[in-house]
């Protein structure tokens, strides 16, 4: 037989465990809007029962409260991370095309294609009265406005890229802070979890912050089981990036930024931040991500290629269009004659844009010396810039072929642009054969081929040269200084009225032959529409993204988020439980009201 | 699948977001009556918007082009038909001298009036407009002649035919070239010698040689100018034969004259069909241009009703499931 008190017993730990399961509803209730916070559920059992002689079965002895566990999916956080991490890719690429989209500014009235569309009035008011020094001071005005209008771009490109260099220093330190804020709930977590409990609300604060982290970079996240000193198993939480610890226990290895020695690019800002790991101060690898923040800041300030956009591959091509327009124009404007002076000679083979503005003598100097950077056995040479015999010859072949009549000027415009695209692209495969090469010979110090697009006329040949940034394209000192130098005329005995060689100035424009994209304008033209492309696909993939993350979010959310609903259904179940037995108590009193004051009281 | 709370939130959230982006891009495209504000909006317009800009400012200037020329045209073709009146006048002037019944007086009187018409047609010759001479072709800062009416030999065109002369050229279209001017030498007949004879400075007389000769010196001329001058010098001189021997002459100079200004006729013609084009042109390139980048403000008004509706829609039912809870029940 049971004691006498055996029944309270039961009754007081049902009501213990009610009134734990209460505080564990308004544990849920409290922290429903807590971000990271997933829901928690106590978890009862049966006492041990007491067995009853002579095979009466076992008598229960009440409610047992085990532990209080948190409902979480590992799967749906390791989906969220995932996708986290792709999101935070492309938000930074969307808003950094937004960027680009509005440096470039077209559709406009104040973009560079309105810049050049001026510009050929000018040439067509010039081709109309070359004898008019108005027209000729217009000219010179709207090429000014068209070369600032080129370097306002270049300049905006570049710092945007200076940028987006210091947003990598930013989020690299953020990145550190994380993994440090990770160590410390790794330390904490292990400490209360040495008794084989569950430090469940610190859990929820961790996994936040690798949440968190997930949107930098490309984060793994995992627990795993260890011996420990003393025999006994703890748990260990790593986060990897690509595989490389980042933190490891109570261990963190640290993303450091070092200056980058040797430009990538020849445009790009001087000393822009590599990333490597380290720990303790040494450097132990070097450091990739396929996704995160951190991915898109390194792709958008390095990409120069087709693959992978980010802003060298703009100026890069700002560049080669600024480059071949503004030669083409110059070859084309060296062919002319400038007005007579009061000696009565007039200027010829006078550049319109030279760099920095210097005069045409100084600009073709310089080009010879100076040339373009070659690479041999012995490494990188600066040599004076290649003559490129076969295409002189070729181009005079044409240029001959003109004079005889037996091709009309498109077609001789169309051949030495042809001519020219052809002598770059097989100048560049062997020079990039060089490159391929020396990178064999050289694993420590690989060098980026830049693909030369420049052939420079100077002297009657032809040269090819390194490109020139396109901000430091001026009007050449000769026509900003001296109107009458602007040349109209293709006969010098011809001026001032003759006007064939500014008619060939303007019809340069529409040469077909001039890029693989078309004319000058079609280039500019296909140049922002690609960049429309890209910008719109990467507001596509945020889109996406956006729904993904909602949607694992929303899986997530649906395991481990509080519904007050439910909480409030589980409050009136607990309080109930919580009523019942007390009166099951109430009841056990009474049944010793019974025994102490009224048993035994027959015939007193 | 268990619904949450925070669930209930984040979906009205996002909807919510969703639809004031898509109101906001109806506002954009309300507000600035442009569908295309930046490439992303639409890559494919943009580089037909950026196409059409291009064209149209490349119209714009062709007309400006075919107008400049055009007038410069008309100058052109009035003064060679002021020429034409001249000649025409010389003409008669000659027949009326070729008539035998003339006193040397009659005959000095016509020379003198000849010599005037000779003077002016040097004017007409050397006509400049708006600072430029137009029937000196590329040298329009040289006047076509002399004041004698011999040829400016800074032109360097002496040796040259009709055909080789230059003309001042414009763009009417791409690659699409017209000259806009008469060179001297096609509208007055190609340079020859001409020989003139002198008259003395002081007494206006012819000066004779010892035998009783005319005086004459060599000179070049444009054909027609040459012409006159010789057959009014002469006529002053009193050479009985001159009338006929201009007449014989003068009728080439005239047809010539008719050729060329049926020629400046023509291309003031092909300039009103090329002006008739590009202004076809820049209405279609609008019309284009505008029917890829502007709102078209009915439908776009319609979608935003309907976008609209739909956030109204979201937000009343957020705000109706979000508000009861089972508390609501509760004592």
């Amino acid at each position: 037989m049971a004691s006498t008190f055996f029944g309270l017993n039961i009754a007081r730990s049902g009501l213990f465990a009610s009134q734990r399961a209460l505080n564990v509803v308004s544990h849920n209730v409290a922290n429903a809007d807590t971000k990271g916070y997933s829901r928690q559920r106590l978890e009862t059992t049966q006492y041990t029962p007491l067995a009853l002689a002579g095979g009466e079965g076992q008598l229960g002895t009440g409610v047992e409260t085990n532990t209080i566990h948190q409902i979480r999916n590992e799967f749906l956080d390791f989906k969220f991370r995932d996708e986290n991490s792709i999101q935070g890719e492309w938000e930074f690429k969307k808003e950094m095309f937004s960027a680009i989209e509005a440096i470039f500014n077209e559709p406009s009235d104040s973009g560079i294609i309105k810049a050049t569309n001026q510009f050929f009035s000018a040439l067509q008011e010039f081709s109309k009265s070359p004898d008019n020094l108005t027209t000729r001071a217009l000219v010179r005005q709207r090429a000014i406005a068209l070369t600032e209008g080129m370097s306002r771009v270049f300049g905006q490109l570049k710092d945007a890229q200076k940028n987006i260099d210091f947003e990598i220093d930013t989020t690299v330190a953020q990145i550190n802070g994380y993994a440090k804020e990770i160590a410390t709930y790794n330390k904490l977590i292990h400490e209360t979890e040495v008794d084989g409990g569950v430090a469940n609300d610190i859990r929820d604060q961790r996994a936040l912050v690798v949440d968190k982290l997930s949107s930098l970079v490309d984060v793994q996240a995992y627990e795993d089981t260890v011996k420990l000193r003393d025999g006994s198993f703890g748990k260990r939480f790593n986060v990897t990036v690509m595989g490389m610890p980042l933190v490891s226990h109570y261990q963190t290895n640290t993303l450091d930024t070092y200056k980058r020695r040797t430009k990538l690019h020849p445009d790009d800002a001087e000393n822009v931040l590599e990333l490597r790991w380290t720990h303790n101060n040494k450097k132990i690898a070097s450091f990739n991500s396929n996704s995160g923040k951190v991915s898109a800041l390194l792709d958008m300030r390095d990409g120069d290629k087709e693959v992978n956009k980010g802003i060298p591959y703009y100026i890069d091509k700002l560049n080669n269009y600024v480059n071949r327009v503004f030669g083409e124009l110059n070859r084309i404007h060296m062919n002319g004659y400038g007005l007579k002076d009061a000696l009565g000679n007039n200027s010829h083979g006078i550049m319109m844009f030279t760099m920095d503005g210097k005069d045409t003598a100084n600009f073709e100097t310089d080009l010879k010396n100076k040339g373009l950077t070659t690479i041999d056995a012995a490494g990188f040479s600066l040599t004076g810039a290649q003559e490129m015999s076969t295409l002189t010859a070729d181009i005079n072949t044409t240029l001959a072929d003109f004079a005889t009549a037996s091709i009309t000027a498109d077609q001789r415009d169309d051949r030495i642009a042809s001519l020219i695209r052809k002598e770059i692209a097989q100048q560049n495969n062997l020079l990039k054969a060089k490159f391929e090469k020396y990178n064999d010979d050289h694993p420590d110090q690989q060098k980026t081929f830049v693909p030369k697009t420049i052939m420079r006329f100077s002297d009657d040949k032809y040269y090819l040269v390194d490109q020139i940034s396109c901000d430091r394209f001026k009007i050449s000192a000769d026509v900003d200084l001296d109107l009458n130098k602007f040349a109209a005329a293709t006969d010098s005995d011809k001026t001032p009225g003759d006007n064939s060689n500014a008619l060939d100035l303007v019809n340069m424009r529409s040469n077909q032959a001039m890029f693989a994209w078309g004319s000058p304008d079609d280039y500019v033209n296909s140049l922002v529409s690609n960049l429309g492309v890209d910008s719109e696909a990467a507001t596509k993939v945020v889109k996406n993204q956006k729904i993904l993350v909602n949607e694992v979010e929303n899986r997530r959310q649906s395991v481990m988020g509080v519904s007050l609903d439910e909480e409030m259904s589980e409050m009136i179940k607990f309080q109930h439980s919580y009523s019942a037995n007390a009166r099951v108590l109430t009841a056990m009193d009474e049944l010793l009201d019974v025994i102490v004051n009224r048993m035994g009281l027959v015939g007193r | 699948m268990r619904i949450t709370n925070t669930m209930i939130n984040n979906n009205l959230l996002f909807s919510v977001q969703n639809n004031l982006e898509r109101m906001s891009n109806n506002m954009k495209h309300l507000n600035s009556g442009k569908m295309v504000n930046k490439p992303s909006d639409n890559p494919i317009a943009t580089a037909k918007i950026l196409r059409y800009n291009t064209d149209l400012s490349e119209v714009e200037q062709y007309k400006k082009n075919v107008r400049d020329a055009t007038s410069n045209l008309e100058i052109t073709e009035t003064s060679i038909a002021e020429v034409g009146d001249l000649v025409q006048r010389a003409r008669e002037l000659a027949v009326q001298a070729a008539n035998g019944t003339n006193s040397p007086e009659d005959l000095q009187k016509i020379g003198h009036e000849l010599e005037q018409l000779t003077e002016h047609l040097v004017t007409a010759g050397n006509f400049n407009f708006a600072g430029r001479y137009i029937f000196s072709g590329y040298n329009t800062d040289q006047p076509l002649l002399n004041a004698d009416g011999s040829l400016n030999p800074t032109l360097n065109v002496e040796n040259k035919t009709a055909n080789q002369v230059d003309n001042l050229k414009i763009l009417v279209g791409t690659r699409e070239e017209i000259a806009y001017s008469a060179h001297g030498i096609q509208v007055f007949g190609e340079a020859q010698d001409f020989d003139i004879v002198k008259f003395d400075a002081t007494s206006g007389q012819p000066l004779k040689d010892a035998g009783g000769n005319l005086i004459k010196e060599t000179k070049k001329f444009p054909a027609l100018i040459g012409q006159m001058r010789q057959f009014a010098n002469a006529l002053r001189a009193g050479e009985k034969d001159s009338p006929n021997k201009f007449l014989e002459l003068v009728d080439n100079s005239i047809d010539n004259l008719l050729v060329v200004r049926a020629d400046v006729g023509a291309r003031i013609n092909r300039l009103e069909l090329v002006n008739q084009r590009l202004s076809d042109n820049n209405m279609s390139f609008t019309e284009l241009l505008s029917k890829a980048q502007d709102t078209d403000m009915a439908a776009e008004i319609m979608t935003f009703k309907n976008s609209e509706n739909i956030y109204r829609a979201a937000l009343s039912t957020g705000a109706k499931v979000i508000q009861p809870t089972l508390l609501d029940f509760l004592r």
